[in-house]
């Protein structure tokens, strides 16, 4: 059985029609060729799969598309309008941290979500929130840093960042100490 | 969720994060609450979790149904009959059993808002901080009136004989009337708790490990209920 | 004898830059952004399983697995699966045209189960089907009728430890005669005259748990049919030529008919060596069955039971020192479980008996070590590769050495550490870059070690400190396991822009920006000129397998190499467009181009390589280098195992919960010497990540089967990795640069060492915490669970 279903994601409106089991990690990954949300494990546990429905963290993986009717959903390529980078995005390209880069996506969009709730988290909150998300390189440290420093973007205004002009500044470039 | 009658009523579609945002995380006569969401799942689970899958699942994991046992809850359940009241220790009848007939619907879990002087903790800990089932959980829910034991609630993951969420009354029977102290706790612990507590030893770890901190978590529990309500704060 | 001019070139910069502080160099050990940093912070679609969007009518592959950990197959019966709805073919041993092996080092692994299965996750048939969800339903109604064997799951069931003798046992590998894979040995000096003479004698037992890499992204490939009968396969694999290797094996076609990339990896560790080779193979008989591209995408619990895992350690180590404190002989019997098939298997046994005495000088050793089957998941490579397990074994034995002999466990160990001018346990000089001295200055200087040692054994709460060290060498590259050498194509295009091509992959450790910044230095080019492209057997030199710490050490020499050659021919040619006295004036500031005491008289960079093209100067070259051959003695263990090693000191600050013997590390400190950072931004993720992930297999983590060998721990629930919540608030990393003269400005590699010490610093400080003797014994396992330690408090009498 099929469902019709009005979503919105990354400001776009879709009309789709989902058989009724069909996961929004699916949905996302291969409907809609979203493919900075990740499925690392299919159960919630391990958070790659994380995106905002309404504004709040969800497990793409645990949820069914066919519930989402009328939701607005947000993924990492939608974070920041066509040629911008996000101040989230910027502060973890600062922060040195990423590795592999399998577990970064979910990792940004639960500090989007943090940010949201609380601009500026003290260090047990970004903890808390960003520990939603496993890393097995081990980048959490820089992580946290970087979701700190995303608070401080904001807080001054920097929301948005023109992605050529980061190209051209970090590319492969020397940076820090 | 809503306060009626005397009763504090939660809807059971309401998710642990709603949860969080209400008196429930403030004020200390619900502290075990704080306790619960800190060692739920991780964060993002919060947002989709909800008390009645909670309640309903009737698994040693249901830490909010654990929790709600030491509040004396009640059930709330509706079908095209009408609407039944069920406490929640009976409606948990067994690892993954509950009372739950197959045209109902769990509508709304309520229980008695406590008296001031009053207090709960939940014990949970494993090999690592988060994402963790618990070697054991406990929930403790303790009134104190001039030092005297007014009212207390134990509840465990699993007691002697059914394996899911259950009270402790024989403890909480020992406990209740007398003079709160260390030692009362601790006799409490180490020789009342064994007698109506058993433990499974699995591939995780043995029924001896579980069973001491059954003991553990009694002590502590019982301990920070008593911090709480003379600080006053969480 | 002549050296090959590739290992002149390379003695050549070391000798020239030794001196030279790295941090007056301009790429090499600085901060570099790596390559593919804003691809990924972009969320682009740089994984396997992200490319299926392209392929339009792909088919899917569904690998069904075994019922037993053990048993003969009588019949295999798939007519039903067949009939289920989107099902288009059921593969089975039969239908392989090839050979029906994927075995690593030895071809003891069908890729489809034939006559037996020997673990949970043998596969006896692919279903092949329009959609993965078609695949796994009818997956279910393929009916193989088994013949139960005895399931063995722990290594002393088939060995017995005392005289490492095989057990009589139903055989895992019945065609093989024994189950017993490899056997290493060291035989030097005279123990038993050794153990006579001795003041104090240690002796204990040891175990180490089968760690899962749980690396985040779960194994997945994509093999297309070319037009041409050959095949295309994308795989999340870490070694594209074996992957090549082993599905050309498999299908019965030349290597050059089968290609194969790797696209960025989700994590590696050793995980995606060998599993790659099989789901690459899966997809690939699928798409050349059906003509269609074929995808082969795994779950987290067929991750967690389809690919190899650590080798689980038992052991019996005895040491002897003398009164004053000085190591006289280690002796000691090990057996490494490798589950259901070889794998890695005989490798990792090797690494693991070289290593098996520890970074000190050691005259007199016997060393008995055996590599054996049971029916537990495989075991092969893995961050470590068989150190990490003797290293628990050995720093645990130095401490409880100390203790017996009244010595504080650093002044015990200075006392026997390798120097400058020491021979290994093999008889091995070690003339030079030997930095463990230095590292362990370091680290006892920034961990606060001298006053927290004292200061913590004073507290005496339920919540006890402990500070504890642990040190480790480990040899780079894979030494005599064969012939090892690394290859790197430097492409300079006309406009001056540069391709990077090697085989060697990456799986987020970033070596590939060690490379790009050594030919960055070499050249006087920005890092940012660079393109890297991604590992392809098709279009890629054969680099050699990335594993083994081995990229930096053998890829940077090889880069560096390529690059030295086309620096020497555009000195001089630029010295010729600019006048200089010679070529070695020449000053590369990319874009300007200058003689050394003529900063205003410049060309640029554009211009320069321009002139190659009319001057007929080619800026292309292919980098090869090749490591001198390793020496090893089978009968005494002896010779030159490896070119060179790193070293390293860890320190671990904990807090144990006495009541709930719960461990938590607050603080760390790894200091490692790996001759020169070239990559420091890489290099420090590998210190800090290396020791979670090493903190992980201390305290948390264990792959455990039921008696019937199946796996209970197949999620990232029931396996427990470190969380965010659980890593200590500072880890300090500091490097150490003992160069060697055969590494790419004295490099060596950190992928390996920066995983090897962790847990046995962690148990040592778990000791001082606890400050009991008897408890300091008892502590010989991990992972040190909080009812593991409680269980040791008990028997140690210090529970209440």
């Amino acid at each position: 059985m099929s469902f019709k279903v009005n979503l919105k994601v990354n400001g776009k409106e879709h009309v789709l029609e989902v058989p009724a089991h069909e996961r929004l990690v699916d949905t996302l990954r291969y409907r809609l060729g979203l493919t900075s949300v990740k499925e690392g494990c299919g159960r919630g546990e391990c958070g790659t799969c994380i995106v905002l429905v309404n504004g709040l963290p969800r497990h793409s993986c645990l949820t069914l598309t066919a519930t989402l009717d009328g939701a607005e959903v947000l993924t990492l390529e939608g974070l920041a309008p066509e040629g911008k980078l996000h101040a989230i995005q910027l502060a973890y390209l600062e922060t040195r941290g990423v590795q592999c880069g399998f577990c970064t996506p979910g990792f940004m969009m639960m500090t989007k979500a943090l940010l949201d709730t609380h601009p500026e988290p003290h260090q047990e909150q970004v903890k808390e929130w960003l520990s939603s998300v496993l890393c097995r390189c081990g980048s959490y440290h820089y992580y946290f840093a970087a979701a700190k420093l995303a608070a401080k973007y904001i807080k001054e205004g920097k929301i948005y960042f023109d992605e050529k002009q980061v190209r051209e500044k970090y590319h492969m470039k020397v940076i820090g100490r | 969720m809503k306060i009626e009658d005397g009763k504090v009523r939660i809807g059971a579609t309401t998710t642990l994060y709603e949860i969080s945002r209400t008196f429930l995380h403030s004020d200390v006569r619900f502290a075990g609450f704080v306790d619960t969401w800190k060692k739920f799942g991780t964060l993002a689970i919060r947002f989709s979790a909800t008390i009645g899958g909670n309640v309903v699942a009737g698994t040693q994991y249901s830490d909010y149904a654990t929790l709600l046992l030491a509040y004396n809850a009640n059930v709330k359940a509706v079908s095209s009959r009408g609407e039944r009241s069920i406490p929640l220790e009976k409606f948990i009848l067994d690892k993954r059993i509950t009372d739950l007939r197959p045209d109902e619907l769990v509508k709304e879990v309520e229980f008695a808002i406590p008296p001031q002087g009053s207090s709960s903790s939940f014990v949970k800990f494993d090999r690592r901080e988060l994402l963790i089932a618990g070697i054991i959980t406990g929930a403790f829910f303790l009134t104190l009136e001039e030092g005297k034991i007014r009212d207390v609630k134990i509840a465990f993951d699993m007691v002697k004989g059914k394996r899911a969420p259950a009270r402790s009354h024989e403890v909480e029977g020992f406990l209740l009337g007398k003079t709160f102290s260390e030692d009362l706790i601790e006799k409490a612990a180490e020789e009342v708790l064994p007698t109506y507590m058993e433990r499974i030893t699995d591939w995780w770890t043995t029924a001896e490990y579980r069973l001491d901190m059954s003991k553990v978590a009694l002590r502590r529990g019982l301990l920070k209920c008593k911090t709480r309500i003379e600080k006053g704060v969480i | 004898m002549s050296k090959p001019d590739y290992v002149q070139i390379v003695e050549e910069m070391f000798t020239k830059t030794k001196d030279k502080p790295t941090k007056e160099f301009t790429y090499l050990g600085k901060h570099v952004v790596r390559w593919d940093a804003i691809s990924k912070i972009t969320g682009k679609p740089l994984f396997t399983a992200d490319m299926i969007n392209l392929f339009k009518n792909a088919v899917f592959v569904h690998s069904v697995r075994s019922k037993y950990a053990h048993a003969k197959i009588k019949k295999i019966d798939y007519s039903e699966a067949l009939k289920y709805p989107g099902v288009l073919k059921v593969i089975t041993a039969r239908d392989i045209p090839g050979i029906n092996d994927v075995g690593y080092v030895l071809p003891d692994q069908p890729l489809l189960a034939d006559r037996k299965v020997r673990f949970i996750g043998d596969t006896v048939a692919l279903i092949v089907a329009e959609s993965l969800e078609n695949a796994r339903d009818a997956g279910e109604l393929v009916n193989v009728d088994y013949e139960p064997l005895p399931v063995y799951t722990d290594v002393l069931q088939v060995m017995d430890l005392n005289g490492l003798t095989e057990k009589e046992h139903v055989l895992i590998h019945d065609e093989r005669g024994s189950d017993v894979l490899s056997r290493y040995k060291i035989r030097v000096g005279d123990v038993e005259k050794a153990f006579k003479e001795a003041s104090v004698v240690v002796e204990n037992k040891y175990r180490t748990p089968m760690q899962e890499h749980a690396y985040l992204e779960p194994e997945a490939a994509i093999a297309i049919p070319e037009p041409d009968g050959s095949v295309t396969i994308y795989a999340k694999t870490q070694c594209p030529f074996d992957t090549r290797k082993a599905v050309s094996n498999v299908l019965g076609l030349p290597f050059n008919m089968v290609r194969v990339v790797a696209p960025a990896l989700g994590g590696g560790f050793g995980g995606a060596e060998d599993v790659g080779n099989e789901i690459a193979a899966k997809a690939a008989l699928a798409a050349l069955a059906l003509k269609r591209t074929a995808v082969v995408l795994h779950t987290r619990e067929e991750s967690i039971i389809g690919h190899t895992k650590r080798h689980p350690m038992v052991a019996k180590y005895r040491h002897a020192a003398s009164k004053d404190g000085t190591l006289l002989a280690v002796d000691a019997d090990i057996v490494l479980d490798t589950g259901a098939y070889a794998s890695l298997g005989p490798f990792v046994g090797w690494r693991a008996v070289v290593h098996s005495t520890g970074p000190y000088k050691v005259r007199n050793a016997r060393v008995d070590l055996a590599v054996v089957y049971t029916n537990r998941v495989p075991a092969g490579a893995f961050r470590g590769f068989g150190n990490p397990q003797v290293t628990f074994a050995v720093e645990r034995q130095m401490d409880l050495l100390a203790e017996e002999l009244g010595m504080d466990p650093v002044e015990f160990r200075l006392k026997n550490i390798l120097r400058n001018g020491d021979r290994t346990v093999h008889g091995q000089l070690l003339d030079h870059g030997v930095g463990l001295e230095d590292a362990i200055k370091r680290a006892l200087e920034i961990s606060g070690w001298s006053e927290k040692r004292k200061l913590y054994s004073t507290l005496k709460g339920p919540a006890r400190r402990g500070i504890g060290i642990a040190l480790m060498y480990h040899g780079n590259s894979i030494g005599a396991e064969g012939a090892d050498f690394s290859t790197v194509s430097l492409i300079i295009q006309r406009d001056g822009s540069i391709i990077f091509r090697t085989g060697l992959t990456d799986m987020g450790q970033g070596s590939l920006q060690g490379l790009v910044n050594i030919a960055a230095e070499i050249l006087g080019v920005p890092p940012s000129y660079f393109k890297i492209e991604p590992p392809d057997t098709a279009a890629t030199p054969d680099a050699g397998p990335t594993v083994a710490s081995r990229s930096t050490a053998m890829g940077g020499n090889a880069t560096l190499v390529a690059a030295y050659k086309i620096r020497q021919r555009l000195n001089k040619l630029a010295a010729e467009m600019l006048g200089c006295v010679s070529p070695e004036d020449v000053v590369i500031e990319a874009p300007k181009v200058y003689c050394k005491d003529q900063p205003d008289h410049h060309i640029t960079w554009k211009e320069l390589i321009e002139q190659t093209f009319w001057k007929g100067i080619p800026i292309q070259e292919f980098g090869y280098y090749r490591a001198p051959p390793a020496e090893w003695h089978e009968e005494t263990g002896t010779g030159q195992p490896y070119f060179t090693y790193t070293f390293g000191a860890v320190v671990s600050d904990v807090e144990v919960d006495i009541e709930t013997g719960l461990t938590k590390v607050v603080e760390a400190t790894v200091v490692y010497d790996i001759g020169r950072v070239v990559n420091r931004t890489g290099a420090e993720h590998h210190g800090v990540g290396g020791y979670i992930q090493g903190m992980g297999y201390a305290l948390m983590e264990d792959t455990v089967h039921s008696e019937n060998g199946h796996v209970y721990s197949t999620s990232f629930s029931t396996y427990h990795i470190p969380t965010g919540l659980d890593i200590p608030e500072r880890i300090n990393v500091d490097f150490v640069e003992a160069g060697f003269i055969r590494g790419p400005f004295g490099a060596k590699g950190l992928g390996e060492p920066s995983i090897v010490a962790i847990a046995p610093s962690i148990v040592n400080a778990i000791a001082h915490a606890i400050g009991s003797k008897q408890a300091n014994r008892l502590l010989n396992r991990i992972p040190a669970t909080p009812d593991f330690v409680r269980g040791v408090l008990k028997r140690a009498g210090l529970a209440r």
